[in-house]
């Protein structure tokens, strides 16, 4: 994961500026109001970091796609031949370097619908606050395991 | 293989992989406009799509309700209602929540009494109305707050929510000059881990004990 360091200090410090202010609100719909304001600012932090898993996964699909096209034999390289990365779906390109059902899988499975889609379909609600933190180093673990 | 075979595949799929249907499915614009090219085994289906609807129809035939029409491509996901979460869980989730400030704050207040000339405040404040209290109906509760000052120096402690994916709670930690958040990474039911966010590549997260909670109350600009 790129620059995950920055990226950290960038999140603690606008997390901290909404926080300050949803802790300052007087009334209960000036904390609410802040309080989905930092929300989103999570929900805008955890898109980028899976931007950036999404491009990952990209890359090694890619290499792993290469690295079969040129198998000796006819007969192992033949499926892979007219494989188009980009034409298969983002949980396929997940099944193509981690197995299927297994954990792995599952939780990127999870994180993909549950949050990534849900908020890029505007379901934000339903996904709630995200503490970056724990989540950041999740992706980043998970990222080192998905590997061609 | 039209749009009704594709939708059969990817939700036997889905099973195959999760060991049940999914709770719903989004589809695309596309799917909506593709249902009516039926095949010659599926002619029957057309009758029930004039006379019920697409909508009906199409959720009836694969017992899995559609969310939307206008994802970008299809979805088939596990909804939280089957993740087992009800009123009395969501009332379950904030006592515990409770019972863990108070806990918290019960540390601070015997680290405070060791400190000469601090003095610690206890008060509650109405919690936030989060989407699950929202969702099924829960009033919100009183939940404790703590402040405790030095000199000029003042920390307070504030509640801001309990459900935050990766963390299980979040309290704003306001001092003079900065502001944190404070987050149980425990799992419900154990033991809190409280930790402090701090900006620190090194130690972005840093166990919340004594001796930070007076670097804190000491904290200068």
């Amino acid at each position: 994961m790129i620059n995950y360091n920055e990226i950290h200090r960038a999140y603690v410090e606008s997390d901290a500026y909404l926080g300050r202010k949803e802790a300052g609100a007087r009334t209960p719909s000036g904390k609410t109001r802040w309080a989905r304001a930092r929300m989103f600012n999570d929900q805008a932090y955890f898109l980028m970091l899976f931007a950036q898993l999404e491009q990952r996964i990209m890359q090694e699909v890619v290499k792993l796609v290469n690295k079969k096209k040129v198998l000796g034999r006819w007969q192992d390289r033949r499926l892979w031949q007219e494989a188009k990365p980009d034409r298969i779906s983002f949980m396929q390109k997940v099944a193509l370097l981690t197995e299927k059902g297994q954990v792995t899988y599952n939780r990127m499975d999870q994180l993909y619908h549950d949050f990534r889609c849900a908020i890029a379909h505007g379901n934000t609600a339903a996904v709630g606050p995200i503490f970056i933190p724990t989540i950041a180093a999740e992706l980043k673990r998970i990222a080192g395991i998905l590997r061609a | 293989m039209n749009v009704i075979d594709e939708i059969a595949v990817e939700i036997a799929e889905f099973e195959a992989n999760h060991g049940r249907k999914p709770a719903r499915m989004w589809l695309t614009k596309r799917d909506k406009f593709d249902v009516a090219k039926l095949n010659r085994s599926q002619f029957a289906l057309a009758g029930k799509i004039m006379e019920k609807g697409v909508e009906q129809t199409v959720t009836k035939l694969f017992g899995v309700p559609i969310a939307a029409w206008n994802a970008t491509q299809r979805e088939y996901r596990l909804s939280s209602e089957e993740n087992g979460v009800t009123a009395s869980t969501v009332r379950a989730r904030i006592d515990d929540w409770i019972k863990r400030l108070n806990a918290f704050f019960d540390t601070l207040e015997k680290w405070t009494t060791e400190v000469p000339g601090a003095h610690a405040h206890r008060d509650n404040m109405e919690q936030q109305v989060e989407g699950l209290m929202r969702q099924f109906s829960v009033k919100a509760q009183k939940v404790p707050t703590f402040t405790v000052c030095l000199a000029k120096n003042r920390v307070a402690f504030v509640p801001s929510a309990i459900w935050i994916s990766g963390a299980n709670g979040r309290v704003n930690v306001t001092t003079n000059y900065r502001q944190y958040a404070l987050v149980d990474l425990s799992q419900f039911e154990a033991p809190s881990d409280w930790k402090l966010v701090l900006a620190s590549s090194k130690t972005p997260l840093a166990a919340f004990d004594k001796p930070l909670f007076l670097r804190l109350l000491a904290e200068r600009a």
